[in-house]
Order: C-alpha cells, then structure tokens, then sequence
C-alpha cells in the first residue's frame, strides 16, 4: 500500500502570520504605517470604540434578560410557598372544596381516611402545591 | 510596550488569575488608540483567512470576552487575549469548513487490485464542500493576484501557506531582517488597502 498526502494551501497561516506582524509592530511604528496608508488612527479608534460599547450594550441586555429570567424561575419555584403557610383548617377547608368537585382527589383523601392516617399535612401541601402550579388557586388559597 | 507575542491556549479556564467579565470590560474599554488599530487590523487579516466581515468577527471575540465563553489571565495584555481569540476563532472556522483538508488518497496495489479511498470531510454534503473549498480557492487566487507582481512578496506567501516560520522563510528567501521587514510592510500595505473591513465581496 502507498499512501500520498494532497495539502490544500492554508489561508489560516497567512492570516495568522499577517496579525502575528499587529503583535510585534511597536505602537509609534504601527501608527506611522496607517498614516502612510492615507487613513486616521483616530478615526479607526473611534470605530473600534463605538463596535466595543454596541458589544457591551449587547452582553448588557443579554445578562439583563438572563437575571430576569432567573428571578422568573425563582419565583415560580416559591410559588405555592404562601400557600402552604396557612393554617391547616384553612388548608383542609380548600381541599374540601376541590375534592366536592374532583373524584379523583376524593379518592385520594378518602383512601388515606381508610387507611385511618387521614390525609398528612405534607400530603396536603404537595396537592395544595400541585393545585397552585396548575392555576387553580392564587397564594392566598383562593379557587379560581 | 507590553509583551505582545504571548499566546494564550484554548484550554484557559476561568480563575482567580483571571479577569472578571467586568475587568474585562474596564479594560477594553481603556484599550489605546494603538492598540484598538491593532484589534482592527489583526480582525481583518483573519477576517479574510476565513471569509467573514472584520466588524462580525471582531464583535464576536468581544462578546465571547464579556460573556466568559474566553477568560483573559491577568498577567495578558487584554489586547494580546483579544487577538488570541479572534486567533482561535479563525482556527476553529478552518476546522469546522475544513478549508484546508487533508485529502488522502490512499492507492491500495495489493493482490494486484487497486483502489482508492478519498477520506473525506462527512460532515458537510458534498455541495457544502464544494462551496467551502471553492470560496477558499477564490480567496486563495485573490491573494496570489494581488502579489503578481512582487515575487519577494510571492515567495513570503508561499511561506507562510506551508506553516514556514520567519526565520525559514528569510534563509529561503535569502533575505536579512531589514529586507524581509521591508516586504512584509508592502504586504500589509497591500492586503490593508485591498482588506481594509476583511473578505467583504
């Protein structure tokens, strides 16, 4: 077996070797050469400056959305904290109301009944807590 | 002036040798009026090795600075890290279009059969490449024809295609340092003057 290896010219090294010259250029003989080249060191600063604060501005909005949309997620994981700090015969009384409606939570309440437990306070704060993520009540308890 | 020839690796990880997003900001924002020129210039060169507007590509290494995708260590002159990524990027932009494959043929001549098994790039299509590849060839022309008719200036090209470094390319060349400065200036003053805003057709 032979094996044979084509190189396609690589534009990267050029490039790199054209910015390498950026990095050695000291700053006078930089400056000299852009004059010489008919253009205003000035005038490119300004442009740089201007593209750096768009960019800024740009990270800015980006980290404002993002801290928005933490603060969002926050308060979605809170809510349904309020709910849960009520007294427990308010928080009986609103499942009352829902399970009068809802065979499937009366089946739920009723087994932990049978089961002669009643329905735990814990339990009743993951229902209470499931029924605020759904929209059906507000932090205060109340249907909607 | 700083030291500016220090390159910094693509696996620099944030730390507390690190600037902040927020250094990051105060320092490029007191960048000098040399060194923004510099940000412009080295943006345009690999602007044109890839193939892309200086103004994207330089707005892009600036974002990746600000947002800590790129962590500039603090003993790095931030316009030094600055040219680094855009150096990355360009670099990443070759090995994602794979504009300089490695195409191997590989002839096999055993039991007196042959074949030939092109290794190709597989993730683009066949079309992709043949736009990638020919967008690299019409740069690559560009450049040769916009050296015609300076063969020093040819020769440094060719150079620096094939990976040489200064020092093998001046002992090609037969050039000492003031020579091959000197080239290397009409070079610049030639891409700059045809590049000014990197590959905008």
């Amino acid at each position: 077996m032979t094996g044979k290896t084509m190189r396609q010219p690589d534009l990267f090294s050029v490039s790199d070797a054209f910015a390498s010259d950026m990095m050695t250029l000291s700053d006078e003989r930089l400056l000299e050469e852009v004059r010489e080249d008919g253009q205003d060191p000035q005038s490119i600063a300004r442009e740089m400056r201007a593209l750096i604060t768009a960019a800024s501005l740009e990270h800015g909005r980006s980290r404002l959305l993002a801290a928005r949309q933490a603060l969002d997620r926050t308060r979605q994981a809170r809510s349904g904290e309020n709910v849960v700090q009520l007294p427990l015969d308010r928080k009986q009384q609103i499942l009352s109301q829902f399970a009068a409606n809802d065979g499937q939570l009366r089946s739920r309440l009723t087994m932990a009944a049978r089961q002669g437990v009643g329905a735990s306070e814990r339990e009743i704060d993951d229902i209470l807590r499931d029924l605020r993520e759904l929209g059906a009540i507000d932090d205060d308890g109340n249907i909607r | 002036m700083a030291r500016l020839d220090r390159r910094v690796g693509d696996d620099d990880r944030v730390s507390a040798a690190s600037l902040s997003p927020d250094e990051i900001h105060v320092a490029v924002s007191k960048l000098s009026m040399a060194d923004l020129v510099r940000l412009k210039r080295a943006g345009a060169y690999f602007a044109v090795g890839v193939g892309v507007e200086a103004n994207d590509f330089l707005n892009e290494a600036i974002c990746r600075a600000l947002d800590g995708t790129r962590t500039c260590p603090k003993n790095v002159p931030v316009v030094v890290f600055l040219i680094n990524v855009m150096r990355s990027m360009a670099s990443s932009a070759r090995v994602t279009a794979k504009e300089s494959p490695v195409l191997e043929s590989l002839t096999s001549t055993q039991q007196g059969g042959t074949s030939q098994i092109d290794v190709r790039d597989l993730a683009r299509s066949a079309e992709e490449n043949i736009v990638a590849r020919g967008d690299s060839h019409d740069r690559l022309k560009a450049l040769e024809s916009l050296f015609a008719d300076d063969e020093d200036a040819l020769m440094v090209v060719m150079g620096d295609l094939d990976g040489l470094d200064a020092e093998d390319t001046r002992a090609l060349g037969g050039w000492d340092l003031k020579a091959y400065a000197t080239i290397r200036r009409r070079m610049r003053r030639r891409i700059d003057a045809k590049y000014p805003g990197g590959w905008v057709q």
